[in-house]
């Protein structure tokens, strides 16, 4: 082995600039490889990460939905709840409104996404600045106080509400006029991340029965049920038992939440399949075309080597031996393009309206790395297949006569 | 695969046995070789000398195992040829055939010692081991100053004297050179022929190829072949 | 033909007046039975159209009951799906499985329970008015609502196409690296086997000139046969690509399109790229000597 690496690395550095050449054309199709196995699952890592960090196991969303996809409610959703904190192993349970408000600050009036909590310390966002919701009383803060609130980054930013400051917060159903059902005045007590927020979305959390007060809807209804559970061994019976419970959800641990947001993202896994395919395909042809080409230069070196006592199939081993080392000297320059490749690619796809700030398409993982590294390395070696079956086959006294004529 | 050490010892290094050798081509059939039989001694430096055409070449790489007659048998240090499988042939080339060709053939992107050592290198010969040989052959051909040189740093005559300290790299018995002087000049042709001459003192047959008069007037044997056959 | 009871909670309004929105514009076909008058006498259901797809998630045909309700909670009122239809393709809503049902407005107000209210109004403006200019007189009235031309509307909304366009183009501008580096590999190696041969022609007196159009000729008609493969496998890539996606999301959209000027670009770049790789390769070759050439 060590003749045959010996010869494959002079051989390939007896040419240095097509050497290079080559290893930078196989750099780039290799992080245009390493981009597509981050971009198939990317969203989905991401999300996954970002939804590990928030610490609740098991989310509950009506039937065939995702969180906050749509207008759909859980009916009895307070109901629910109760019954799932009785459930062994679950150590808080979040039932959350969710739905579209108008928020008005002095003369401004604008459109803001609202969550309903129980009161604060719940997980459902992040405390940035100030202090978080009390608990939710029943029936809501009395008329003649404001009731507290938290909103995000975003609101502070485009429409400089501060902490202390009072808003109207009313019901997103006729904006049209000027009069508004229910609004309920409301006092900036915090800032906060939301963690799924758009670029450019207003938030805004309440007190449930302050939310309710504003749709002046009757409580009970919740958009998602969020559940910390103590030990993960707990989680796939608690989803069985909420199920079974109530046909008219579903129960999604993170696993399943992150399979059912990853069926939705069918484009980017079969795109990126496509592109993964296209430039191994074109990594095989360059290999291919160049250890074959560079074979025509020196059949005569092959035909001495056979000669001197090398066998074919050392031969074709060699031959070999070049592809998988070109690949293999492409692999850095193409894990580091790569990785440069996927941030500007990042930031395209994420300009894209209604992608949450903390989510990424390209997600960086060993696994991303070593599938790349396994897919280029093998295409090296299958590219150096023909070339090496025609090194093989080579007719030593033929080539060699063949040689001395020309 | 091993060699028979008792048949390694006998004189006849390489016999052949009515040997012809046919090419098929489009035009028909080429006849390089009909009916050659001879036998190569260990110590013997013999001559193939003809025209061009004439099989010279043709011989040599059947009795170097390089090739397979058409009909009859090569002998190569008493195993036939014909019976030995591709990865058998290779393996007896490497430990005890030497070849030197027209065209060099050195490595380009070797030195001179490493073209030497390339063989050795085949072969599993320990690195320290190889590189003192590969300087005692060179040192032998006359050129220990130009160990680090590359073939394109080189002249002619010191591109075929490293191809010889090459053929030499694994003590082989015999040694087959084809048109060695062909791409020389006549003095450098002299000193190539002294220094094949020089290799028998080792007991190694030599056996040259060669439509150089000069060069198979020093040989021990000459065989003159015309049409693909011994004259 | 029985009647079957379908129930979905219709939480929220607003989805529902999209289709009054799509039924205003009068696109789509109807199939199966047309629909009962805006208010249907006592004693019948009034009447729904479904999308096919729709339908075919309800698993209801014309003449089939379902439910709808505002909230979850209720109440439910019975509708009877009067006609099944092919609404028009929005490339916005490829994806999206939800169901769609288009009912007259003033069922959908009796439904919602919250009087005479809609959350859009599509206005069709008759020439030589302008649309541009009614945007601008309704938004001077200050009403408290917004309103846009289709075409702005469509801008807005075509801007996930537009991230997904630029996207592609970075794509291309990574893959024509790719295949430049490609080319100028290969003619790097078809230059040092040429080497000999140019080596002859100059010995011979043929000039530098007529040396360096053949070298940058034959890079030339690599890349252009190079091209015209590539642009018959583009060819069927795109058919194939449109007749999975067709497939897969039921839609006739066209995801993938070969045009003339994608054509003439992809062809004219490889062209020029070969002329420039057979312009370096010249260049290398043509700077050594011709002796230097043939090995001298």
């Amino acid at each position: 082995m060590a003749a045959l690496w010996f010869l494959a690395v002079r051989g390939l550095r007896r040419h240095p600039v097509r050497t290079a050449l080559v290893v930078l054309g196989l750099c780039v199709t290799g992080a245009l490889l390493l981009d597509m196995t981050m971009l198939s699952g990317g969203l989905v890592t991401s999300l996954g990460q970002v939804l590990s960090r928030l610490g609740f196991a098991v989310r509950v969303v009506p039937k065939g939905t995702l969180p906050f996809s749509g207008d759909a409610e859980i009916p009895d959703g307070d109901r629910l709840a109760a019954a799932i904190a009785t459930r062994p192993g679950v150590t808080a349970v979040v039932p959350v409104v969710a739905t579209n408000v108008y928020v008005r600050r002095g003369p401004e009036t604008f459109a803001s996404f609202a969550l309903g909590v129980p009161g604060g310390g719940t997980g459902a966002y992040a405390l940035l600045a100030g202090r978080d919701l009390p608990p939710s009383a029943a029936g809501g803060t009395p008329d003649d106080e404001a009731a507290p609130a938290v909103v995000n980054p975003v609101m502070a930013r485009l429409d400089g509400a501060r902490i202390g400051d009072t808003l109207v917060v009313s019901a997103a159903a006729r904006p049209a006029l000027a009069s508004v059902t229910s609004p309920v005045r409301v006092r900036v007590v915090g800032i906060a991340d939301f963690y799924f927020d758009l670029a450019t979305q207003r938030s805004i959390a309440l007190p449930t029965a302050d939310l309710w007060r504003v749709e002046g809807s009757a409580p009970g209804p919740a958009s998602l049920i969020l559940v910390r559970v103590a030990a993960p061994a707990r989680i796939d019976a608690l989803v069985a038992w909420i199920d079974a419970r109530d046909p008219r959800v579903d129960a999604l641990s993170i696993r399943r939440f992150l399979d059912r947001a990853g069926a939705r993202l069918t484009y980017f896994n079969q795109f990126a399949l496509i592109l993964s395919s296209l430039s191994l395909m074109v990594s095989f042809l360059l290999i291919t075309a160049i250890v074959t080409l560079s074979l025509g230069e020196r059949v005569g070196e092959i035909a001495m080597l056979r000669a001197l006592g090398m066998t074919r199939s050392r031969i074709g081993a060699l031959v070999l031996l070049e592809g998988l080392l070109l690949a293999a000297a492409s692999l850095p320059g193409a894990i580091g393009l790569g990785l440069a490749m996927s941030g500007n690619l990042d930031a395209i796809l994420r300009s894209a309206p209604g992608v949450p700030e903390n989510l990424h398409f390209f997600a960086l993982t060993p696994g991303a790395v070593e599938r790349t590294a396994v897919l280029l390395l093998a295409t090296g070696a299958l590219g150096g297949v023909y070339p090496a079956a025609l090194a093989a086959r080579l007719g030593i006294a033929a080539t060699l006569h063949a040689e001395v004529l020309s | 695969m091993t060699i028979d050490p008792g048949r390694a010892g006998d004189r006849v290094v390489a016999s052949a046995r009515g040997i012809a050798k046919e090419y098929r081509m489009p035009g028909g059939t080429v006849h390089a070789l009909r009916g050659v039989t001879l036998d190569v001694e260990r110590a013997v430096y013999l001559s193939v000398v003809g025209p061009s055409g004439c099989g010279k070449s043709t011989l040599l790489h059947l009795l170097g195992g390089v090739d397979l007659p058409s009909t009859g048998t090569v002998t190569l240090l008493g195993h036939d040829t014909a019976g030995l499988s591709d990865a058998a042939l290779a393996r007896l080339r490497l430990h005890h055939v030497g070849f030197v060709f027209q065209r060099f053939f050195l490595l380009q992107m070797l030195t001179a010692e490493e073209n030497v050592g390339l063989p050795m290198l085949e072969a599993g010969v320990p690195t320290p081991e190889r590189r003192a040989r590969a300087r005692a052959l060179l040192d032998r051909v006359g050129l220990s100053a130009r160990l680090d040189h590359r073939p394109g740093q080189l002249s002619g005559g010191e591109m075929q004297r490293v191809a010889i300290a090459r053929a030499l790299a694994n003590r082989p018995a015999l040694v087959l050179a084809d048109e060695p002087t062909g791409e020389l000049d006549e003095a450098t042709g002299r000193e190539i022929g002294r220094l094949l001459r020089s290799l028998t003192q080792d007991d190694i047959a030599v056996v040259v190829a060669t439509h150089n008069p000069d060069l198979a007037a020093d040989t021990d044997r000459q065989i003159r072949m015309k049409d693909g056959t011994v004259a | 033909m029985g009647s079957r009871t379908a129930r979905q909670p219709w939480a929220r309004p607003a989805a529902v007046c999209v289709a009054f929105v799509a039924l205003l514009l009068g696109t789509g076909t109807l199939r199966g039975h047309a629909a009962g008058p805006a208010s249907p006498a006592p004693g019948t259901d009034p009447p729904v159209a479904l999308t096919d797809r729709s339908a075919k998630i309800l698993g209801v045909v014309p003449g089939d009951r379902v439910e709808l309700s505002a909230t979850a909670a209720g109440p439910w009122r019975t509708f009877r799906v009067a006609a099944v239809y092919q609404p028009a393709v929005y490339p916005t809503e490829i994806s999206r499985t939800r169901v769609d049902v288009r009912l007259h407005l003033a069922d959908l107000e009796a439904l919602e329970g919250g009087g005479d209210a809609v959350d859009s109004v599509v206005v069709r403006v008759r020439p030589p008015a302008r649309p541009a200019d009614v945007v601008t007189r309704l938004n001077a009235l200050a009403l408290g609502f917004r309103a846009y031309t289709s075409a702005d509307l469509a801008e807005r909304g075509s801007t996930t196409f537009e991230v997904i366009a630029r996207f592609h183009r970075a794509i291309s501008v990574v893959t024509i690296l790719a295949s430049s580096v490609f080319l100028l590999a290969i003619m790097t190696l078809r230059g040092e086997e040429m080497r000999r041969q140019v080596g002859v022609m100059r010995l011979m007196g043929i000039s530098r000139r007529t040396v360096a159009a053949v070298v940058v000729l034959v890079a030339a008609a690599i890349a252009l046969a190079g091209s015209l493969v590539g642009v018959g496998l583009g060819y069927g890539l795109s058919a194939l690509i449109n007749a999975y996606y067709r497939r897969l999301f039921d839609t006739p959209l066209v995801f993938s399109a070969v045009t003339t000027p994608v054509l003439l670009a992809a062809v004219g770049l490889s062209v020029v790229l070969g002329v420039a790789a057979g312009a370096l390769t010249a260049w290398r070759l043509l700077r050594r000597r011709p002796l230097e050439q043939v090995g001298r």
